[in-house]
């Protein structure tokens, strides 16, 4: 995920697909031992019981699904950067587009458009999320506006609040 | 995706800066994508004005929570 410590292709793919298996079994394990703590019987030895069989048991399967999912996303964005030539983040929002379709295709044609939408579209908020975060982290550093010297205003004072006045304007007009 | 750096010191960001980061970023995707799908599929069942206000409320902050988990786990295997 973040671009800068990612390996270069062909590398990267075994390294997201390591990365992501160990996201999805942290992750896993602990909503699963939440939930399975919440699901045992009273008492606590058994309720933690309970956790540690939740966790053994779906931990290694949510870890396959996203190393499933980011081994075929880093694959098809290998690809595009070599057919393309070039990093950026139309390469992410393609790739989940795509994987999102792949790991579908068991459900019909139906059931991939909808994944590749829903992968294209997450794809598209994860990096345009990043890009505002980066605008923002960027925003901190910039230097600000010089300050307008207030003496520079000085000698225009008089000048402006008289009112452009000509003391014998009046007078001369009385006498034409 | 380049995760922004939370300071600008020597010693850069601490693993846990980098993991509050990721967090924030999960939150806020998983905030976007629950208030999108929520709300295609709160449309979908006909929910309309508090009930679908609710409805699409919890699952943004469910989503918010799984998706900032997950990406905060996978900014700290990067660390």
């Amino acid at each position: 995920m973040e671009e800068y410590s990612r390996e270069p292709c062909p590398h990267r793919i075994v390294d997201d697909c390591g990365g992501a298996f160990i996201m999805g079994c942290v992750g896993g394990g602990l909503f699963q031992g939440l939930k399975g703590f919440r699901n045992a019987p009273q008492g606590l030895g058994r309720r933690v019981a309970g956790s540690v069989a939740a966790i053994k048991t779906k931990s290694p399967v949510i870890g396959g699904s996203f190393a499933a999912w980011g081994a075929v996303f880093s694959i098809v964005d290998c690809s595009l950067v070599h057919f393309r030539q070039k990093e950026d983040p139309w390469n992410s929002i393609v790739s989940g587009a795509v994987t999102g379709g792949i790991l579908a295709s068991r459900n019909g044609a139906a059931a991939m458009a909808g994944s590749a939408i829903i992968g294209g579209v997450l794809l598209s908020m994860i990096e345009g999320l990043g890009i505002f975060f980066t605008r923002f982290a960027a925003e901190q550093f910039r230097n600000r506006e010089p300050h307008i010297m207030p003496d520079a205003n000085e000698g225009y004072g008089d000048f402006n609040s008289s009112g452009f006045g000509f003391p014998g304007a009046q007078q001369a007009t009385a006498t034409s | 995706m380049p995760l922004p750096t939370s300071s600008f010191s020597q010693q850069g960001p601490t693993c846990f800066d980098k993991m509050k980061t990721g967090f924030i970023i999960g939150f806020c995707v998983g905030m976007a994508s629950g208030a999108v799908f929520g709300g295609f599929s709160a449309l979908r069942y006909g929910l309309r004005g508090r009930e679908l206000i609710n409805n699409v409320g919890k699952t943004m902050v469910q989503g918010g929570g799984t998706f900032g988990t997950f990406m905060a786990i996978g900014t700290g295997i990067r660390c």
